[in-house]
């Protein structure tokens, strides 16, 4: 079904044009979701919000960018909405007095060989990603994960060119010196 | 260039997104620095192995929590759609009988007030009355408010003669 085709069927309430849609994009949805939250539950929790957003709203888009630029928007934007409503709750429930678990770092502490399994690495990686502030965050999983070229991460941001540039290259860097600071 | 500033410009070394002057000096430092070679080396495996193209799947069952949520929101839109309904076919015009009725009763209201200057004009014609009996004068009109102690004064002195 072509993308047009399909947009005019969720508006017109089809409910096999909603499961299609999802088919669609649940996997690009959940991957960003996942990513910038670090957790199962939450990324699915805020994937279902999203396509109910999407499908309610869909009336809202004009066409004039592609669907999955219109979804990784409604993605990003869900994303950091869910992440500061949770930073303030965590503010709150006076979680953060609370100390943490054993980290990834501790785990490397001890274990100075460096034998690591590539499950390891990744949620090494992704710590260091979850540690980054959350507009350099986003950009480095568009880049990274999703393939985004820095045209298309600046219209999902809604901001320029060079400030993806930027975004980019401050979130290098200080995975840079997380990862070094890891691995020393 | 220092150790600290190559190590904070590694991932971006790795990547190939340095300026090539930059690309160049890096390249120099790590033939003579072991220490950012190992690191430099440990971080492009990391950076490596966080395999970016392994996709996440959701749940199988998250549609079916996604179509209920939908669903749902179908109902309450038609809920709040009829609730809008009745109020725009029939409580607005219920609405608009009750302000007449209202303003029916308030108007009627207004009308039967008696004002300060009604009891006033009240309290002059009974004086009046009064008086025409006690002097018997038929004639005797009615006394304008404020002038009555005057009359009051000229009846006496009638009387008086």
């Amino acid at each position: 079904m072509k993308e047009s085709e399909l947009i005019k069927k969720i508006k017109e309430n089809d409910s096999e044009a909603f499961k299609i849609f999802y088919e669609t994009y649940k996997n690009l949805v959940y991957n960003v979701c996942y990513r910038m939250l670090n957790n199962r539950q939450d990324a699915e929790d805020v994937t279902q919000d999203i396509f109910v957003k999407a499908i309610k709203s869909i009336h809202k888009f004009r066409g004039d960018s592609k669907i999955s630029t219109w979804i990784y928007q409604i993605t990003v934007n869900t994303n950091i909405n869910y992440i500061r409503r949770k930073k303030i709750e965590i503010w709150f429930s006076l979680d953060f007095l609370v100390g943490k678990e054993e980290s990834l770092q501790d785990n490397i502490n001890n274990r100075p060989d460096f034998k690591f399994e590539k499950k390891e690495l990744e949620a090494l990686v992704q710590q260091a990603i979850q540690s980054l502030p959350t507009r350099q965050r986003t950009a480095i999983i568009l880049q990274r994960y999703e393939g985004l070229s820095y045209k298309k991460i600046a219209k999902v941001m809604k901001t320029s060119l060079s400030a993806v540039e930027s975004l980019l290259y401050h979130a290098k860097d200080n995975l840079s010196k997380k990862l070094t600071v890891f691995l020393k | 260039m220092k150790d600290k500033e190559i190590q904070k410009k590694m991932l971006r070394y790795i990547d190939a997104q340095l300026p090539q002057k930059e690309m160049l000096e890096i390249k120099h430092h790590l033939e003579g620095c072991k220490t950012c070679q190992k690191k430099i080396q440990i971080l492009a495996d990391v950076w490596k192995f966080s395999n970016p193209i392994s996709r996440k799947q959701p749940s199988p069952f998250l549609w079916d929590k996604i179509s209920k949520r939908i669903d749902n929101k179908n109902q309450n839109e038609i809920l709040v759609h009829k609730t809008k309904f009745f109020i725009l076919q029939t409580a607005r015009p219920a609405l608009a009988a009750a302000i007449v009725i209202l303003g029916l009763f308030i108007g009627i209201n207004l009308g039967n007030r008696i004002t300060i200057s009604d009891l006033h004009n009240q309290i002059t014609e009974s004086t009046t009355n009064q008086l025409q009996n006690e002097f018997g004068l038929e004639n005797f009109q009615i006394l304008s408010t404020g002038s009555l102690g005057g009359e009051m004064a000229t009846l006496m002195a009638n009387k008086n003669n």
